[in-house]
């Protein structure tokens, strides 16, 4: 009986569960596992043809955790130098200036110079990961699609807060 | 032993932009038992074409991404320079 009671204390209205203390902040109240569908695009064109397109997703809370594997076989139409990975399971929070970033722990197949470094930002109220390259002594500029390539391949993570 | 496959798809729309999350879950039946189920999700911004997603989804998508709306979020994706 005494433990019911605690337990119901930390049983939230809408089924959750509040873990280390009873404020809103505390409550735990969803978590959803599965997959999503990484596509390559140039905010117009997303026609790319792949060899490997693979996602899974983990949502704690409003954490949203990404895995993704992209392996490209043509670009077919896509171009210039504003690449994004859309397809996203959630939307980023509406937050101005809330930036979250990617982590590309391995790649073959770019058209880049040695030593320079793929990775990737996503804005409030969003659903693509813009792709950078780190090639200038002062940061990052926009990874092209002559630089993604015709069998660009990457391995990547990524974590973001969800609307 | 009969094994069958449903799915469901569940819309909402979130954010000041109205972006349609689509959850979609597969659910396998074992005569009839649910046995396991695997869900995958995307979204539909206001900019995106919705014209490969489901009749529900490009409904949900013209009635919620007016011109109004598409405008309102290239204003605010034009303030958010790093």
């Amino acid at each position: 009986m005494g433990k019911n009671r605690e337990l119901s204390k930390l049983v939230g209205a809408s089924g959750g569960v509040y873990l280390g203390g009873t404020g809103a902040a505390n409550l735990l109240d969803d978590v959803e596992t599965g997959s999503w569908t990484p596509v390559w695009s140039d905010g117009t064109n997303s026609d790319a043809t792949y060899t490997r397109q693979v996602g899974r997703y983990t949502k704690v809370g409003e954490f949203v955790h990404l895995q993704g594997y992209l392996s490209i076989s043509a670009l077919n139409t896509i171009s210039g130098a504003n690449l994004r990975i859309t397809g996203v399971p959630f939307t980023s929070a509406n937050e101005t200036h809330l930036f979250s970033t990617m982590y590309v722990g391995w790649a073959s197949g770019l058209n880049i110079t040695a030593g320079q470094s793929v990775t990737g930002q996503v804005g409030a109220n969003t659903a693509h990961y813009f792709l950078q390259l780190w090639d200038g002594a002062a940061g990052t500029s926009p990874l092209s699609a002559t630089e993604l390539s015709d069998n660009g391949t990457i391995i990547f993570t990524a974590s973001y807060i969800a609307a | 032993m009969a094994l069958t496959e449903t799915t469901e798809q569940q819309l909402e729309i979130v954010g000041n932009y109205n972006h349609i999350q689509i959850k979609t879950t597969t659910t396998t039946l074992r005569d009839g038992i649910p046995i396991a189920s695997a869900n995958h999700r995307k979204v539909i911004g206001p900019n995106d074409d919705a014209s490969g997603e489901s009749v529900e989804v490009i409904d949900m998508a013209a009635a919620v991404h007016t011109v109004a709306v598409k405008d309102a979020y290239n204003a605010f994706l034009a303030e958010q320079v790093i």
